[in-house]
């Protein structure tokens, strides 16, 4: 009966370590793109005012492929979220040459971002051919810009973006104060004619 | 005024030279009418049909600017704001300027604006619309305004710049139509039973029952004193969340914390100057001289002159405070000596020393020269706007060339046809109502007005004469006495 129970033990953690190893393989399958090329991304330097995309090209799988020929652009986006609809805005672009990639090549770019807070950035990596540039590989990763770009002090940085923290109560005041004068002025619209329609039939009617 | 008789409907005769038996409150009345009851002569066709082709003029190359782009307007990924936000900025602000010195005006009892407020109020209503339309081309696609409304981002200033404006119009358009009422009435009678269906509606229907009793002016002069103080607190909240417009973009040249006084500072002056403008053209075209005076446009003169003493010291001190640091400099050089040099030493001169001198001396201070002087204000404080936009946006942040705008034809024309649009709605809008509170002038005659108190020392002094031989001066009247009145007193 023990030895069932260590049977089973056993036998469950092979399953899970071979079903670990599957979804690793596939999801390594699923980052290399169609030429065999796998891109990741990484940002550096967190505490500086400018933000370095950096981008690490892995080198086993390029030169396991034929990337003689062909140039290879490296273009950098940030997801814009405004008036509640997400999209993709390009900061910067780099080539990278094929002997770059073939030697687990860095390129990066700097970027200024100008408020703190969750960031999304992607980076895609476009193979360049006559009018028909294909997106060969592409990551995104979430980024915390901790460091406000106005040089606020460390010690007290909070989410910088604007109207976070005490928006809410702001903007509720600023809306209550908007509704008031809206009220305001229409009750003095209708005052003044009541007052005058009213006065003046009486005074008709006298 | 007791609206109660016809006396004036009888009077159909032509009114220009008035005949001495008319006494303050028909020549009031008449004057403030003549707009409406004489047909419009061949001049006032003509410019309403030069008006006309250059906003319909407007209209096509706004039709182009939509079909091809704000390429077309000159506009590019290195100067992405340009001539038209200069514009909006412009428009609203001389309308903020026409609403604040008319709430002014009647808040401090002022009796010499009775004949200016109402040119003054429908300058600040017509200006607001335009200003406010000059949105849609600077957005390039008109169907992401409705974005506004329908995706309201509360962080963004122009979120604010939207309902700021609005709140401004509405209480412009309280503030203009409050004063209206007593003079609907009027109308309304003089119009007697033969009014039309929208004559009834526009006049009858919009006067209600006025009839000029204690109690109806009280109610009117307590609501308009309300507005007058509402409009201006408005007026400042709408140019200090337009300037934050660009304050609050990381932008060296617009990342300014004097840009909400000097926005609105700005509008001040060039609102009066506008003012000044607008009366000058009515004045002229309906032979008001008897009413307005050169003392009108003197005080609005010093008023304009020392508005623009405030913006100067601003802009002086918005240089020196960024100059002084060096560290974004890029745009002062622009502004002051680079591409943008003749732009802002031609606001230095035509739109500040110009006004100074004419104000100054005693020669050029009248009516032909406060008037010259306000057409440069309103020019090169629009060219000002321009330099405020232009070099801040043309300015790489972060390496390359700095970028550059060029006038096209489609945004001279859009531009041009705003221009039109003032006279041309203002023209359209005098032909239905009374140029100026027929309410108002009646009460600066009875609580003698600077025009009436030297009228009647006049008489005072012709009086003495008569009856003692004695040779007296009197201050020179800028009303004409009639027979009447000179007899009667």
């Amino acid at each position: 009966m023990k030895k069932l129970f260590l049977k089973l033990i056993l036998c469950t953690l092979l399953l899970t370590g071979l079903a670990a190893t599957l979804v690793t393989a596939a999801a390594q399958a699923a980052s290399v793109g169609a030429n065999g090329s796998s891109l990741t991304v990484s940002l550096k330097a967190p505490k500086s005012t400018a933000l370095s995309l950096s981008s690490t090209f892995s080198n086993s799988v390029f030169s396991n492929t034929a990337l003689s020929n062909g140039s290879y652009r490296a273009n950098y986006f940030v997801q814009e979220t405004e008036f509640a609809s997400k999209g993709w805005i390009q900061v910067g672009s780099i080539n990278v040459s094929v002997p770059a990639l073939n030697q687990n090549a860095t390129s990066a770019i700097t970027y200024e971002p100008t408020w703190t807070g969750n960031e999304t950035f992607k980076v895609e990596l476009v193979e360049l051919s006559n009018g028909n540039d294909t997106v060969v590989s592409s990551s995104t990763t979430v980024f915390d810009v901790l460091k406000d770009p106005s040089g606020f002090p460390e010690s007290e940085i909070n989410y910088q973006r604007p109207m976070t923290q005490v928006g809410k109560w702001l903007v509720r005041g600023i809306l209550t104060l908007l509704a008031l004068v809206w009220i305001l002025m229409f009750s003095v619209l209708i005052f003044v004619v009541n007052r005058i329609s009213k006065n003046g039939k009486v005074m008709l009617n006298a | 005024m007791v609206v109660m008789d016809n006396k004036i409907e009888s009077d159909q005769t032509d009114i220009v030279d008035s005949d001495a038996d008319e006494t303050w409150v028909n020549d009031v009345t008449e004057s403030a009418m003549r707009s409406m009851r004489n047909k419009p002569g061949k001049a006032w066709w003509v410019a309403i049909t030069l008006l006309g082709l250059v906003i319909v003029a407007g209209v096509i190359a706004w039709i182009y600017q939509l079909k091809h782009g704000l390429a077309s307007a000159g506009y590019n990924d290195r100067a992405f704001w340009a001539v038209y936000i200069a514009d909006v900025i412009t428009f609203i602000g001389v309308s903020y300027g026409g609403a604040v010195t008319s709430a002014i005006l009647r808040l401090t009892g002022q009796s010499w604006r009775a004949p200016l407020t109402r040119l003054a109020e429908a300058m600040a209503l017509v200006t607001v619309i335009i200003g406010g339309t000059f949105i849609f081309p600077h957005l390039g696609r008109p169907d992401r305004f409705l974005n506004i409304v329908i995706y309201p981002n509360f962080s963004s200033p122009l979120f604010w710049d939207f309902m700021a404006i609005l709140t401004y119009t509405v209480a412009t358009m309280i503030f203009f139509y409050l004063p209206l009422i007593p003079d609907m009435a009027v109308v309304s009678k003089m119009l007697g039973e033969k009014k039309k269906l929208w004559q009834k509606f526009l006049y009858s229907s919009l006067s209600f029952n006025w009839l000029g009793s204690e109690k109806q002016k009280k109610a009117l002069h307590r609501g308009l004193t309300i507005i007058s103080l509402l409009i201006i607190p408005l007026a400042v909240s709408v140019h200090s969340v337009l300037s934050w417009a660009f304050a609050l973009t990381s932008r060296p040249g617009w990342m300014e914390t004097v840009f909400p006084p000097y926005f609105v500072i700005a509008a001040l002056y060039s609102g009066t100057a506008m003012v000044v403008l607008v009366v000058a053209g009515f004045r002229k075209g309906y032979k008001l001289q008897r009413f307005i005076t050169d003392r009108h446009f003197v005080r609005l003169g010093y008023l304009m002159v020392a508005l623009g003493l405030v913006y100067l010291y601003l802009t002086f001190a918005d240089l020196v405070t960024e100059g002084y640091t060096g560290i974004t400099t890029g745009w002062i050089k622009q502004t002051v000596t680079g591409s943008y040099a003749p732009a802002f030493w031609f606001y230095v001169f035509a739109g500040e020393l110009l006004p100074i001198f004419v104000v100054a001396f005693k020669k050029t201070r009248n009516v032909t020269g406060i008037t010259v002087a306000s057409v440069f204000v309103v020019i090169s404080l629009w060219v000002k706007r321009l330099v405020i936009v232009l070099p801040a946006a043309t300015q790489p942040l972060i390496a390359g060339a700095w970028g550059s705008y060029h006038f096209t034809w489609v945004s001279i024309t859009i531009t041009l046809a705003g221009v039109a649009a003032i006279p041309f709605l203002l023209m359209i809008m005098f032909r239905f109502i009374p140029l100026f509170s027929i309410e108002e002038m009646e009460e600066a005659g009875e609580l003698g007005s600077v025009e009436q108190v030297s009228a009647h020392t006049q008489v005072l002094a012709k009086i003495l004469a008569k009856y003692t031989g004695l040779e007296v001066t009197a201050p020179k009247a800028s009303k004409t006495l009639t027979a009447s009145e000179t007899e009667g007193k």
